[in-house]
């Protein structure tokens, strides 16, 4: 595990000192990147974040990050997203009307509707079983917003061949018990992208898949020993 | 699956003093009872679905023992946990978060001065500001409870629920309630109030003061409807360990995380 060679970035919002401790136990070697040092999709990338969507994402545009994410996520390098870090990879927000995402994955953020908001507490994801798509053609990357110029520090690495990600079978880490702090949650516009469920009044996306892209709602590094092993499966995936 | 999967919490409660656990001597299989990381970690293996750290330190001089003690458990630990006693700055907030706390808990600091909730609640977020009310039932004669400060010794006189109200509109995002006529007994918890609490907030609460065995946490979870439950002595005591505890709550058939 300690050949992984992680870009953390910094999404502003907080929460970097949970996952850099985890990793951290771990074993596992990481370079934080932000405005002044933009990650460059040599290495897996996770973004983790706590806070609210419409700080984080016009953050994310000062620091010239937001073009820099989608160049990396298109690049085919690991990238996981943690919390708001899972957020922005969608369209946009109830959070934040009007503000877009990094429209990597095609869908929205919405509010729970019911119960206490925020959700604070443990609650039990499921693997999704794929149904039938949303939509029938396969979702493309928004190549309009890659047009725009990259800012700083050269090109990002070269399109890799594209790795699955993180790999769940039906294996004893399909389901389990992991920590949320949420008062919005992501509704994918395509069904084959959850990765996993959870029911809060709602059946809700937990986490999701696609390609390279990884996301979780939840918080794998406060979910005690089963939020550790989907990270180091991701870690182990990812290379 | 139930429309709800979220579980409700088991939060054992550490007392600390300069940086050292105070209660808890009988686990005798730690290397180091004293050492709250080590009795944090074992609740943890335990099944503790989240830790509450209550710093008792008596002087000002040794109050830094615990940003220590919370680097080292945010380091060891896998689960939230929360660090409350004496904290009445920004300051002190800001720099237990960077250490590594999930959440502070508040209290007298801000009866004193209400306005500290919302300076947290905007600086760091509602959902790592807990507000702790200590509440017996009114000496009176009127209906409702009352708010007590300085560990008990101080009867505000002011009325408990419509505090709990002002901190949630001040942006508390959890309200941990102790019951001073329960608290110490071990009689269970204190139900009717819990119960007003519980459903009258829209924000979770957590349940403390007179837990007891695992019929008094079916009671509170069931029929007072908080959202966790915090204990210390049962635990420290080794009556139950945490996840004994929760296989029995479990049998009942409330929704609660087995590891």
């Amino acid at each position: 595990m300690a050949s992984n060679n992680i870009e953390l970035v910094d999404i502003g919002g907080g929460n970097l000192g949970s996952i850099k401790r985890c990793l951290e136990r771990l074993n596992v070697r990481f370079r934080i990147a932000d405005e002044g040092s933009l990650p460059t999709g040599e290495h897996p990338l996770i973004a983790p974040g706590v806070g609210a969507f419409g700080p984080v994402m016009s953050h994310l545009q000062k620091a010239k990050l937001d073009q820099r994410l989608i160049a990396v996520a298109k690049s085919g390098a690991p990238f996981l997203g943690i919390c708001v870090g899972l957020q922005i990879l969608f369209e946009g927000s109830e959070e934040a009307k009007g503000v877009p995402g990094l429209g990597l994955l095609p869908g929205q953020i919405v509010r729970f509707t019911e119960g206490k908001v925020p959700q604070i507490g443990w609650n039990q994801i499921l693997k999704a079983v794929h149904g039938k798509p949303i939509r029938n053609e396969n979702w493309q990357m928004p190549i309009n917003r890659l047009d725009s110029p990259l800012v700083n520090a050269g090109e990002p690495a070269s399109p890799k061949s594209v790795t699955s990600g993180l790999t769940l079978t039906a294996d004893e880490l399909s389901s389990g018990y992991v920590y949320f702090v949420n008062s919005y949650y992501p509704k994918p516009a395509i069904e084959e992208h959850v990765l996993f469920y959870a029911n809060y009044y709602v059946h809700f996306c937990a986490a999701v898949q696609w390609q390279n892209i990884t996301a979780f709602q939840f918080h794998p590094e406060k979910s005690g020993k089963y939020g550790q092993q989907l990270l180091e499966r991701w870690l182990a995936d990812a290379g | 699956m139930p429309a709800n999967g979220l579980c409700k919490r088991i939060i054992p409660c550490l007392d600390v003093s300069d940086g050292r656990t105070v209660k808890g001597i009988k686990f005798t299989q730690l290397r180091d009872i004293g050492d709250p990381v080590e009795l944090g970690a074992l609740y943890e293996e335990q099944g503790a679905d989240e830790l509450m750290f209550l710093d008792i330190t008596a002087t000002h001089e040794k109050r830094r023992t615990v940003f220590d003690l919370v680097e080292r458990v945010a380091h060891r630990l896998s689960i939230p946990f929360t660090v409350g006693g004496g904290i009445s700055h920004l300051d002190d907030v800001l720099n237990l978060l960077k250490c590594g706390a999930d959440k502070v808990s508040v209290n007298s600091a801000a009866v004193k001065r209400p306005a500290l909730v919302s300076e947290i609640a905007y600086e760091c977020g509602s959902q790592c500001c807990v507000v702790a009310i200590d509440a017996r039932r009114k000496t009176n004669g009127e209906e409702g409870w009352e708010v007590l400060v300085q560990g008990g010794r101080v009867n505000t006189g002011i009325d408990a629920f419509q505090w709990a109200k002002e901190c949630v509109s001040n942006g508390a995002g959890e309200i941990l309630l102790t019951s001073w006529d329960h608290d110490g007994t071990e009689s269970g918890f204190a139900v009717d109030m819990v119960r007003c609490f519980a459903d009258g907030l829209s924000v979770p609460v957590i349940a403390s003061g007179g837990a007891q065995g695992p019929e008094s946490f079916i009671e509170v979870f069931e029929q007072a409807h908080a959202d966790a439950a915090l204990a210390a002595t049962i635990f420290h005591d080794n009556k139950w360990t945490v996840g004994e505890l929760k296989s029995e709550i479990k049998k009942a058939g409330i929704p609660i995380r087995t590891c």
